[in-house]
């Protein structure tokens, strides 16, 4: 199961009659608020070019080419292991005020 | 920010890696199945909105913010800027310290437009014999 079919399970559950591309949609949309807030919280200022151009394709909607352009940077594991911290709470966060309460 | 992505594929490149997402999924994957009646799709609409708007992170509306910052400061500091004082160069300096770093490249393209558009208007004006002065909020031209 990859991120995005967990996250679109995950929404379906609790509203089963959505349509899955439109489930998938809030999963992408989770997805880039995750990068935005990686790229505020865990890039240092040494990484401020990375950032810029990272944004730039979150500000034209390229979620997945935004995510390339940090893993070819950072490389696979560092990204992995940086995004999970971000990517965790937030999770948590979207579940429990959207999904549970 | 509107995130228009495409739904028909995974935006995290190899997704598969990033789908353990430590043990607190299960625990909140079994609060989201106990809970309760499902949502409709509208309600579930205006929280998946709220919630993206809560964070905070709005992109456009971050670069249209510095747009009006960018604005507000030339107008409010143009005297200042020409009169190239050490207090000019203060106050540009902590401008631009605390807004490059958020804003990013377009800011600093947005900047560079108004550099060149102070430099013209310096041109234009030194043509013209002086700069206008900022009176009681009102820019006087000088007398030719």
């Amino acid at each position: 199961m990859t991120y995005q079919d967990f996250f679109t399970d995950l929404i379906r559950k609790r509203c089963p009659t959505l349509a899955e591309e439109k489930a998938r949609q809030y999963a992408a949309e989770f997805s880039g608020i995750v990068l935005l807030r990686f790229l505020d919280q865990e890039l240092s200022q040494s990484d401020e070019a990375l950032k810029r151009e990272a944004e730039a394709e979150l500000e034209k909607g390229r979620i997945l080419e935004a995510y390339q352009v940090v893993t070819e940077s950072l490389g696979e594991e560092e990204l992995r292991t940086r995004l999970q911290k971000i990517a965790t709470p937030l999770l948590e966060d979207y579940v429990r005020s959207i999904l549970v309460g | 920010m509107r995130f228009e992505g495409d739904p028909s594929r995974d935006h995290v490149p190899d997704a598969e890696k990033y789908a353990d997402l430590g043990g607190e999924i299960e625990r909140v994957l079994e609060e989201a199945s106990e809970a309760g009646e499902p949502l409709s799709e509208s309600e579930l609409a205006d929280r998946h909105e709220r919630w993206m708007q809560g964070q905070n992170l709005d992109l456009g509306e971050r670069l249209r913010q510095s747009s009006e910052a960018i604005k507000e400061f030339v107008v409010n500091h143009f005297p200042l800027i020409l009169g190239a004082s050490a207090e000019a160069a203060t106050v540009v300096k902590n401008f631009l310290d605390s807004n490059l770093s958020l804003q990013g490249k377009i800011a600093e393209t947005a900047l560079a437009t108004v550099a060149i558009g102070i430099v013209t208007a310096v041109a234009e004006w030194a043509r013209r014999g002086g700069y206008p002065r900022l009176e009681h909020g009102k820019w006087v031209q000088p007398e030719a």
